[in-house]
């Protein structure tokens, strides 16, 4: 294909909602930061705008390019994560960040998005048949659990669900029977309870009380949460205003810039404003799901599903948490959240979506 | 090929269960959003707006005063207040609470009501600390559990261990009654805490920002109640720095209790060499803890009418002529105009300037003098006769090297310049020219000059060392040596005069005449009265037949050891009488005190 051509068939509407998320973003950390460019809001359009253009880069090459580093990439992700293990900073009680050379990278983003490109380039070329036999579930069981175990030796148990839930949700769109989807389940309410009596550390289970009764705690564990849906309720049905949040410019709200920067937003453009945003996101998702079933290509719909599933549970699992429907877990809000390791996962797991959209129609290219 | 894509039917009917599950989610979260930001609004509207913090001052602990051994001049002892936040009080349900808990009369009922009611700030506490008795404690005890913005709050308050002998060389602390300056409180954040004591007079007054401290912050998270919710973070407040005086207590006691039967005195030692202060004593001196709580107006009332003058500081504001201890000034003018010590007057009694008769001490006359034994025997008629050859300009000059005019330089809190006269200030005081009288008047140290006690102990320590030595209240902390205009053999000829007063036979100082310690020094009757022309003809009374009101100061200056100096003094007893036979005796109890103790 020519360059002309790929370019006229990126998908421009995706495209641009993905700037008017980015601008929106950058203008909430804008605010967070007390009406100044710094100290988030410009370090964030820069690494948009970087990350964005290497995504562009990335939508050119085909995806018979980019598979070849399905494994590598996998491993890298994978020995980050043991580099994390061992040398990661402890910020925020937990070892989720490491530390190179300046950078601070939140090496589960890059394992998210690794997992599921592998998993589709896989799964791509199985059959139905085979897959689903024991001996291959377990090899692709097995790729899920690598990271997932690592993150939980953190410790981050929230992270690592999310992890096997991804893992699995590319295993079930690829086809997984549904006589294994249901032994998982029956697995699941066995495996839970006991978890609770004897695996969960006490700060786990806290956080779950915590999440049913945040009142129980509020100048601990459960002020977050109390304070986040505070924000949001001042809000109102058109917020407070630009840079009249209360709550997040007096600094009652932590982490406003972070994990609850959507209740910043909320109570300076209240329930309208946070529909409209996840509207914006939902388009994005739905718009997925409209190529996905149009294209040709099982990696394509694997890949534009998986992605738009990674998106639609950072986006659910943020805002519930902020709202108080969800126990507290560390889950950014794309583009929105302060922080260079989502946005270039997203990126770069959009870049791999893109290069298999644009060159869905040439099967030479997969 | 299409062996290629087996799973696309597949994954696209898994696709419709995925949306449709995610619909589902996302039906959630709208529920939430609308849950919390419309149908709750109010509810939250109102928890984030009453979220309020609210910075609470936490008041330091105020330093302490310590004597150069280390003794507690003054502390911090705990004890309680009743603080009222009287904007939720309605004045007169307030005015009976405070009647049946605090039993007092309707008077001072009525000065703390309208204390209240001046307080312009109607968010402040209004702090009570006097009257609290236990039964009051324990009444407003139980009171505080029933009433919001009542409580009871465990204070400082300030401690004078020594009662009397260092009164007015410290000072007191007392609450402002005005708010200062906004700039000023904004460099002390601690002024805007209710009821916290500043220091009025001496000392504490002086150091008062050292000894203050810095104020404490306390972030509180308050509902629209002012209900603390919760404490956000702290900054503990700075304990304001102790003071360690160069005073010695020992010595200080010791003066207090050998000047106070004299009704009204005065004294100062000072270190020559560093400017350390040994001994600060104004007496008579009240209780230095009946100003930490209010004082009682017929107490306050008697004190400020009291003769003897308790209230004031008769070290630095006190003034009076320095009779003949200023001969020592003189002296040196002689010197400096060129006249030889060796030439002599001769002294009948009197000397006759003008149409008008200058009368010697000594009525008999004290015959044939040089200047070092007008120096000793403090003869008058040399010093009148020598004031006209030398004139008033020359002992102005003089008279301001030695410091006289000016405030005593030093660690004083407040003093007074006193007078040192000269034609210029005559005429522009008085109107009127200055008389050749003026000049023998003041050669003496009478007539129009005036000098406080620590002016005095200065201009004997520049006599010592030839150098002017800034006091210090504060141990070891020196300030700068500033060498005298004098010629160094000028010096030496008027020590040794002095010198000779308290050991020559004929010397007027030899009250201070010492076994334990060579003394040096110099007598001085400050006269209060004129003496009329008649008495003179009877004979002039005797000092001890006059009413107290009328009697002469007694003056004595000094310094110890004789011929390597480390300390002087300047003493008065008010009223004394004549200063060889009052002064000098009690100085060189001192003297000889501050060599027993202090190294």
């Amino acid at each position: 294909m020519r360059v002309a051509a790929k370019v006229k068939a990126l998908p421009r509407f995706l495209l641009i909602l993905f700037v008017l998320i980015s601008l929106i973003g950058t203008l909430t950390l804008y605010s967070a930061g007390g009406m100044s460019w710094s100290p988030w809001a410009l370090g964030h359009i820069i690494k948009i705008i970087f990350f964005m253009g290497s995504m562009l880069v990335m939508a050119m090459l085909p995806p018979k390019f980019w598979k070849k580093f399905a494994y590598p990439a996998y491993a890298l992700a994978v020995l980050l994560l043991i580099l994390t293990e061992i040398m990661g900073s402890h910020r925020g009680g937990a070892e989720r960040w490491l530390e190179l050379g300046g950078m601070t990278i939140q090496s589960s983003e890059i394992a998210k998005v690794a997992l599921i490109f592998l998993l589709s380039v896989l799964l791509s070329k199985e059959k139905l048949e085979n897959f689903n036999r024991p001996m291959k579930l377990l090899f692709y069981l097995g790729l899920i659990a690598i990271p997932a175990l690592l993150v939980i030796k953190q410790p981050d148990l929230g992270t690592a669900l999310l992890i096997i839930m991804l893992g699995i949700f590319v295993l079930i769109m690829a086809g997984l029977s549904w006589k294994w989807i249901i032994s998982g389940l029956v697995l699941l309410s066995i495996t839970v309870p006991l978890a609770w009596f004897f695996a969960l550390h006490d700060y786990q289970k806290d956080r779950v009380y915590t999440f049913l009764d945040p009142s129980s705690d509020p100048s601990g564990k459960g002020y977050h949460i109390i304070q986040s849906q505070i924000a949001f309720g001042s809000g109102g049905l058109f917020g407070k205003g630009l840079g009249q949040g209360s709550q997040g410019q007096l600094k009652f709200l932590p982490e406003s810039h972070t994990d609850f920067v959507l209740a910043f937003f909320a109570e300076e453009w209240g329930a309208v404003g946070v529909i409209t945003l996840l509207a914006l996101f939902t388009l994005i998702v739905i718009n997925l799901y409209h190529f996905a079933y149009q294209a040709r290509e099982s990696l394509t719909k694997l890949l534009c599903t998986s992605f738009a599933f990674f998106i639609f549970l950072a986006v659910f699992i943020n805002s519930g948490m902020v709202m108080g429907i969800l126990p507290v877990v560390g889950v950014p809000l794309p583009l929105i959240s302060n922080g260079g390791s989502m946005v270039m996962a997203l990126f770069m797991g959009m870049g791999l979506c893109l290069s298999a959209m644009v060159h869905d129609q040439d099967r030479h290219a997969f | 090929m299409k062996k290629r894509t087996p799973l696309n039917p597949t994954i696209n009917r898994r696709m419709a269960l995925a949306l449709s599950f995610k619909g589902l989610l996302s039906v959630l979260i709208i529920g939430r959003v609308v849950n919390l930001q419309i149908q709750n609004r109010g509810k939250y509207q109102t928890l984030s707006n009453n979220n309020r913090v609210v910075t609470k001052l936490l008041a330091p602990l105020r330093g302490d005063i310590y004597d150069r051994n280390g003794k507690a001049l003054a502390t911090n002892i705990n004890y309680n207040l009743l603080g009222l936040d009287i904007s939720n009080f309605d004045h007169d349900d307030l005015a009976k609470i405070l009647r049946q808990g605090l039993k007092l009369n309707d008077q001072l009922l009525q000065d703390i009501r309208d204390e209240i009611e001046s307080l312009n700030d109607p968010d402040t506490t209004y702090v009570l600390d006097d009257y609290l008795d236990e039964e009051a404690l324990a009444y407003f005890a139980v009171k505080s559990s029933i009433y919001d913005g009542m409580h009871l709050i465990s204070g400082f308050k300030r401690h004078y261990p020594i009662d009397h002998a260092a009164t007015h060389v410290l000072g007191y602390i007392s609450a402002l009654h005005q708010k200062p300056d906004k700039d000023i409180l904004e460099k002390n954040p601690e002024l805007k805490i209710p009821g916290l004591k500043v220091g009025r007079t001496g000392l504490e007054k002086l150091y008062d920002k050292t000894l203050r401290g810095n104020a404490g912050f306390e972030f509180v998270e308050v509902n629209a109640k002012g209900k603390v919710i919760r404490p956000l973070s702290k900054i503990d407040p700075i304990r304001g720095q102790s003071l360690n005086l160069s005073l010695s207590m020992d010595v200080q006691a010791f003066a207090y209790d050998l000047l106070a039967p004299e009704k009204s005195a005065a004294c100062l030692v000072m270190d020559v060499q560093s400017g350390e202060i040994i001994t600060c004593l104004s007496v008579p001196a009240p209780n230095a803890n009946i100003f930490t709580k209010k004082i009682p107006q017929k107490l306050w009332d008697d004190l400020s009418q009291d003769p003897y003058t308790p209230l004031l500081d008769k070290v630095n504001m006190g003034l009076y002529a320095p009779g003949s201890t200023f001969k020592i000034v003189s002296a040196l003018a002689i010197l400096k105009a060129g006249i030889s010590p060796e030439e002599k007057v001769f002294c009948k009694g009197y000397t006759q300037i003008g149409n008008h008769r200058f009368h010697c001490w000594q009525r008999q006359g004290h015959g044939w003098v040089n200047m070092r034994q007008a120096l000793s025997q403090s003869c008058d008629c040399y010093f009148y006769d020598m004031s006209q050859k030398v004139g008033i300009d020359a002992l102005y000059s003089m008279g301001r090297i030695m410091g006289l005019g000016a405030k005593a330089a030093g660690d004083y809190e407040s003093n007074q310049a006193g007078i040192l006269p000269n034609p210029d200030w005559k005429m522009k005081r008085f109107k009127q020219p200055w008389f050749l009288g003026d000049t023998a008047q003041t050669y003496i140290g009478q007539g129009y000059i005036t000098t406080n006690i620590a002016q005095l102990c200065q201009m004997t320590t520049i006599l010592c060392t030839g150098n002017l030595v800034p006091a210090s209240m504060i141990k070891n902390k020196l300030g700068v040596r500033t060498k005298i205009n004098i010629k160094e053999e000028h010096l030496q000829l008027v020590r040794q005069a002095l010198q000779d007063a308290v050991v020559q036979e004929g010397g007027t100082a030899g009250g201070a005449k010492s076994s334990k310690i060579t003394i040096a020094g110099k007598t001085g009757t400050s006269q209060v009265r004129r003496i009329s022309l008649a008495e003179r003809q009877d004979g002039v009374k005797n000092n001890e037949a006059l009413e107290w009101q009328q009697r002469d100061h007694a003056l004595f200056v000094g310094y110890a050891p004789a011929d390597k100096p480390k300390w002087a003094i300047s003493l008065i007893i008010e009223h004394g009488g004549g200063g060889g036979y009052k002064a000098a005796p009690l100085a060189k109890a001192i003297l000889e005190k501050v060599k027993e103790t202090v190294s």
